[in-house]
């Protein structure tokens, strides 16, 4: 059957003399891999539209309970020009695909996730400054779809509403819970430590800039200002958060081998 | 099965190396069988000469036979002009344009963050003391793709603070296509290229 759907690169695979093995992530059937014969000709009709973090409109010959299919035609829809000639911007993108590509399987359709991804790249690509804000909020609004969505706006102690203020209160984030505890409980549950391997300890600022990435529209998400520290803790808040949900989440290597290019 | 175990052997070797299916790999088995063995000889030789023979030379990486290669060695070659790639059939490639007279820097790969590989896994090292020699100008000869992009993004941020002028071969159209068929990616690099005329 031939059809046709959105999708997103998640990565190209050399493939035979000429070949590739595309992995997308389309609008109707979720995580599909396919093959695209002669895609590394200079005459290749496919062009650019089967590089990594590329919103394409694909067309499949598509057969029931084969692993690869075929690519017939693949055209380029959003070529995400900053994003491919940016290396921050390309840590971010590079991140979000590999992060997709870990957490999903082949053919489970999820058309809310597919929107995110597509969101996030357009936010991204328009974004001035503070690239690495869309990826947080990326995790942020992955964890909701998968149904582990954080809860900032209470304690989830005592319901009281958290204000997050005080530049010199820490904060305890639940992460099996996935919420924090205001000041009062902070400082019981601080005690309680023992049996909180699930706890982590966030600084207000961080704290406060992770409730402003959930709640601020994905628009806006450039304008949130906050220090490298603060940075650092919600990279590391984040990444601990996901993996503490999601069994056998792996580190993302691209995000190793960004960190190593210190330039 | 009614054939010979070494024919199988053999075919499920050749079916290993890149763009050779089954089918073919057993008609070479079976062409192998039907050759002089002398020539089978050679051939064997060869192969294994391949790999006692060949090694990267110290100065460009690129393969060869003698340590600098031919190239490194050759005194009419451009000594201020050093071009990067990523494999030596690249340097093939290059090479048979008769355009380029400097020297190259084979690399080994491209930077490939969604695989791991990163600068470490490159002969990005050894270019850097090459730069600092009096070289004028890098030229960066990546593969038009992702990993091609991110390694010319990092190698220009790396020679920036050696003052030596980096530059990039242009992305354009290839040759023998359409402008009308050109995708918008490549399209848009191609007027970013632009040359005067
Ligand atoms: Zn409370
Ligand atoms: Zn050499």
């Amino acid at each position: 059957m031939i059809e046709k759907t959105d999708a997103i690169v998640l990565k190209s695979m050399r493939y035979r003399d000429t070949s590739k093995i595309v992995t997308f992530y389309t609008r109707r059937y979720g995580k599909i891999k396919a093959i695209a014969k002669g895609a590394r000709d200079s005459k290749s009709k496919f062009g650019a539209a089967l590089e990594p973090m590329t919103l394409s409109s694909l067309v499949i010959y598509k057969k029931e309970q084969r692993e690869l299919q075929l690519v017939s035609q693949c055209d380029i829809v959003k070529p995400y020009k900053r994003i491919h000639s940016e290396m921050e911007r390309m840590a971010v993108a590079l991140s979000i695909v590999e992060l997709i590509n870990q957490l999903t399987h082949d053919e489970e359709e999820n058309l809310a996730l597919f929107l995110l991804l597509v969101k996030t790249l357009d936010c991204l690509e328009k974004s001035e400054r503070m690239f690495e804000s869309h990826f947080f909020a990326f995790e942020i609004r992955l964890a909701l779809l998968f149904g582990f969505a954080l809860h900032l706006e209470n304690c989830i102690s005592c319901g009281r509403k958290l204000e997050l203020n005080g530049a010199k209160t820490a904060y305890i984030l639940d992460l099996s819970k996935g919420g924090i505890y205001c000041p009062t409980c902070s400082a019981t549950a601080g005690k309680l430590g023992a049996q909180g391997h699930s706890q982590y300890r966030l600084r207000a600022e961080a704290a406060q800039s992770l409730k402003l990435l959930h709640h601020l529209d994905m628009d806006n998400i450039q304008n949130l200002e906050y220090t490298t520290e603060a940075g650092n803790e919600l990279n590391e808040t984040l990444r601990l958060y996901l993996q503490y949900h999601i069994e056998g989440l792996k580190p993302l290597k691209a995000a190793k081998v960004f960190q190593s290019l210190h330039v | 099965m009614y054939t010979a175990e070494s024919v199988e052997q053999l075919a499920e070797q050749f079916a290993q190396l890149p763009g050779i299916g089954r089918k073919t790999a057993h008609r070479l088995a079976l062409y192998i069988l039907k050759m002089e063995r002398e020539e089978v000889t050679t051939l064997a030789q060869a192969l294994v000469n391949v790999k006692d023979k060949v090694r990267y030379c110290s100065v460009c990486s690129n393969i060869t036979e003698s340590d600098p290669c031919r190239i490194c060695s050759d005194v009419k070659r451009d000594q201020s002009f050093i071009c990067v790639v990523e494999e030596p059939s690249d340097v093939l490639a290059l090479e048979k344009t008769r355009e380029f007279r400097g020297l190259y820097h084979v690399l080994g790969g491209a930077l490939s963050p969604l695989d791991g590989i990163g600068p470490d896994e490159l002969r990005v090292k050894e270019l850097l003391p090459r730069v600092s020699n009096g070289v004028q100008e890098v030229i960066l000869a990546m593969n038009p793709n992702v990993e091609g992009e991110a390694t010319t993004l990092y190698l220009s941020k790396l020679l920036k603070p050696f003052g030596v002028k980096v530059t990039r071969i242009a992305r354009g159209l290839p040759m023998g296509s359409d402008l009308e068929f050109a995708d918008e990616a490549t399209l848009s690099r191609a007027l970013e290229g632009r040359v005067a005329v």
